[in-house]
């Protein structure tokens, strides 16, 4: 598949808020009320079009418990945008907000673009963080801010498209040096012939060599 | 809303008084004993304890931490959830279920029945897979470390591709160990992995089974260009090795080399690397955490003292700041003074277990408060609810009653209107009678005024009927004057007996007369006053006697009456009908 650039997205938070159920209505458009716990990493991939180039996201979901924070944070590395998911439901889980970005500004490029997401927002009856501490949140951490539900697909799409959308603008300001694969944008083959063009030309020979 | 608060925490950079190297926590963290107890009690340090605590703490009465693994699945709301889970499993099979371990829970249940997949489930976990599935997962981590040391060995290539892309082994070989391949290949494949597994007793042969896996793939893997499509890759792949023959077979046969005696070293070489990694992490939990309180400072103290005391052969710069320190320990001169530094580490740790004591009392105090302030807040939502339901109650009677009132009010306005309806209706029929009855006092003063023009006629006739009478009488005297010339006695004799008779009838005219005014008009003047005017041709029906007897004269007196003109004429028979007229009267008398 022909994309012009590749996205790598991480979603991380707490254990239960969701995060593989938000990857499985993204990517399928699907949502499974029970779902296994995720072990290790998880992958999602998904064409989406922005300012008429089709890019590509691929998202690792990873696990959310604590237990699995070493392995975890070894996922960080290269991703170019970030989905911290907290559920509205469930106090503690957006308490623990602070300690999971630290952990992405800590293991990811200082780029990354975090999109701060209040999933299950179709239970609002059980709400526990309301929505101006979210966005309270957000702001005083520079975060892109929205509440979601994975259920009833609500801001969903949204989510991710509007966090590739920021990552693109990024690319067009020239924050990115896309050549550079660790911030997570890869310039596809069938994409703009772009600077970088030669570079990844030169990175995939260097795959080539290696078998 | 739970309100957190840190009560203790760290001996890191935060608390200003006590700084600590880095090299400390390195050197401490690698002499710390490695037991799987404390691996499934989280250290004191780094709890903090949350005001509600987490619906399975409350049961097993522990500590709720902050990153207490229960939390999130046993809310405080609802701890029935936990009692049922707590009664079949346990609480640490609970805790290893969440981690992962569910896959071949379900496994062994399609195998067997309830208990003995439970037993089954106990046994192969703490036979075989010791520590794996603890809060922390240390020997699980430690596994992945020692696998990815295999693979390095075994494919250097495939590790340098890898490596490229930036793929950790353990991405990948990390869920595999855990579900132990359950849902990671092939029904059958996964059967037959686990015979050899269970056959042989230990979990060697989780490795060789990864090894093979790839030994198989790694080919394919070293053609991706990026990381998320060698691990999608290597994952599907995985999931499509139907020819679990081929692939135990080159576990078994391929990886003699890989055994237990083997795997032990290379866990012992990796495992300080994972506790360290592990001690480190939670200590940037305390850094992360506010830790400015009192508590915080006494365990700060004690951590450090622990450190001093137990590492002997630590670097100088692990000079501590507190006076007990300072007062015992010149750090380089440790190793000389062994038996004072071992006092002194048994003082301090009996010391901090004091400040232990003491700071867990002072934890368990306020839990405690909490609860009961809880509790009484509950007591009084409950009093408030029932009084509530008590008003509410009321309020519903109070409303039925006024809506039956209404009803009521409703019901009486009906009758008014009917009532004052039938009171219209009477006030006309009233109306109706009373224009009766004016009509019919009309008539009887019309009857009245012709009874008088009757009677007054009947007088006259009278009159005349004297008149004819004394005109007879003259006649008859010219006759008799006349007749005198032939006179005879018998004419005279019957002129007299004439005059007599007539001179009888006289007086008897007016004694009819009389009774005609008296008897049938009187009569018929009072019933007229009664009914109506329909009366008048039920007036003959009171039937008496009397009336039977005037009714001839009554009609005769009409027939005077009406026929005034005919009377003229009738003259000449008047003295017949009076002569008929005796004889009824007579005949009436009889």
């Amino acid at each position: 598949m022909s994309y012009a650039y590749l996205f790598k997205y991480i979603i991380i938070g707490d254990t239960g808020v969701g995060k593989s159920c938000l990857l499985l209505q993204f990517t399928d458009k699907r949502f499974q009320p029970v779902h296994d716990l995720t072990i290790g990493v998880e992958f999602g991939a998904r064409m989406i079009t922005i300012d008429n180039k089709p890019i590509k996201l691929q998202i690792w979901d990873t696990a959310g418990q604590e237990s699995f924070r070493s392995i975890t944070r070894s996922y960080y590395r290269g991703a170019a945008g970030a989905l911290l998911v907290y559920d509205i439901t469930r106090r503690e889980t957006f308490n623990h907000l602070a300690s999971w970005l630290e952990d992405a500004r800590q293991h990811a490029n200082a780029n990354m673009t975090i999109m701060l997401i209040g999933n299950k927002s179709d239970l609002a009856h059980r709400r526990a963080v309301s929505t101006e501490e979210g966005e309270q949140f957000a702001k005083e951490n520079g975060l892109i801010f929205m509440e979601a539900s994975a259920k009833t697909a609500q801001n969903v799409e949204e989510a991710f498209i509007n966090t590739a959308g920021t990552i693109y603008k990024k690319i067009q300001d020239g924050v990115f040096d896309v050549s550079n694969e660790s911030y997570g944008i890869k310039v596809g083959y069938g994409g703009i012939p772009g600077p970088s063009g030669g570079k990844d030309g030169s990175a995939s020979q260097a795959g080539g060599c290696c078998s | 809303m739970e309100m957190e608060y840190s009560v203790d925490v760290t001996d890191g950079s935060a608390t200003a008084p006590i700084p600590i190297s880095p090299s400390t926590t390195t050197s401490k963290s690698s002499c710390r004993q490695p037991s799987p107890t404390s691996v499934l009690t989280p250290p004191p340090p780094q709890s903090t304890v949350i005001l509600s605590p987490c619906a399975a703490c409350k049961i097993l009465r522990r500590r709720c931490v902050q990153k207490c693994v229960l939390a999130p699945y046993f809310p405080p709301t609802e701890p029935l959830k936990f009692t049922i889970a707590h009664r079949v499993f346990g609480a640490s099979n609970i805790i290893k279920l969440l981690q992962a371990m569910n896959f071949f829970a379900g496994l062994l249940l399609l195998l067997m029945p309830e208990e003995n997949a439970f037993w089954a489930l106990l046994g192969i976990l703490d036979d075989y897979f010791e520590g794996y599935y603890s809060e922390e997962m240390i020997e699980s981590q430690v596994d992945q470390l020692v696998f990815e040391e295999l693979v390095r060995e075994r494919f250097p290539k495939l590790v340098n591709h890898l490596d490229y892309l930036g793929v950790q082994i353990a991405w990948v070989s990390g869920p595999w160990f855990l579900s132990i391949f359950m849902n990671m290949l092939p029904w059958e494949s996964v059967l037959r992995v686990w015979d050899v597994l269970l056959f042989q007793g230990n979990r060697v042969m989780l490795f060789r089974t990864a090894l093979a896996l790839m030994e198989l793939y790694g080919p394919a893997l070293v053609t991706t260009k990026d990381a998320g499509d060698a691990i999608t890759l290597l994952q599907s792949l995985a999931g499509s090795t139907f020819d679990s023959s081929q692939l135990v077979l080159t576990a078994c046969m391929g990886y003699q080399n890989v055994n237990e005696e083997r795997l032990l070293q290379l866990r012992n070489k990796h495992r300080p690397a994972v506790e360290a990694a592990l001690e480190e992490r939670s200590k940037e939990l305390n850094t992360w955490r506010d830790s400015q309180g009192l508590a915080s400072k006494l365990y700060g103290f004690k951590e450090n003292k622990i450190t001093n005391g137990g590492l002997s052969r630590m670097s100088s710069e692990t000079s501590s700041v507190d006076e007990l320190c300072l007062a015992v320990s010149p750090d380089t001169e440790i190793n000389s003074v062994p038996d004072l530094q071992e006092q002194v580490a048994k003082l301090k740790n009996e010391l901090c277990k004091v400040l232990e004591e003491k700071r867990s009392a002072i934890l368990r105090a306020e839990e405690l408060e909490t609860a009961l302030m809880e509790m009484v807040k509950e007591d009084n939502r409950r009093e408030l609810s029932a009084k509530v339901e008590q008003l509410e109650r009321d309020v519903a009677d109070l409303q039925q009653a006024l809506a039956d009132k209404q009803e009521q009010e409703n019901a009486m306005l009906q009758v008014l209107m009917r009532v004052e309806q039938e009171q219209k209706v009477t006030e006309d029929a009233r109306r109706y009678a009373e224009q009766d009855a004016a009509a019919q006092r009309y008539a009887t003063e019309v009857l009245q005024e012709k009874y008088e023009t009757a009677s007054a006629s009947l007088a006259e006739m009278e009159k005349r009927v004297v008149m004819a009478e004394s005109m007879l009488e003259a006649t008859l005297q010219y006759q008799s004057g006349q007749t005198k010339a032939q006179p005879s006695p018998r004419s005279t004799n019957q002129d007299s007996s004439a005059i007599r008779t007539s001179q009888e009838l006289s007086p008897e005219i007016p004694a009819r007369k009389i009774s005609l005014l008296s008897r049938p008009f009187g009569l018929g003047w009072r019933d007229k006053n009664k009914v109506d005017v329909k009366v008048t041709s039920e007036e003959q029906n009171p039937k008496t006697e009397e009336k039977l007897q005037v009714k001839p004269t009554e009609e005769q007196a009409n027939i005077k009456v009406t026929g005034d003109e005919q009377s003229a004429k009738a003259l000449q028979e008047d003295g017949n009908d009076d002569q008929m007229e005796h004889v009824s009267l007579t005949d009436d008398g009889k």
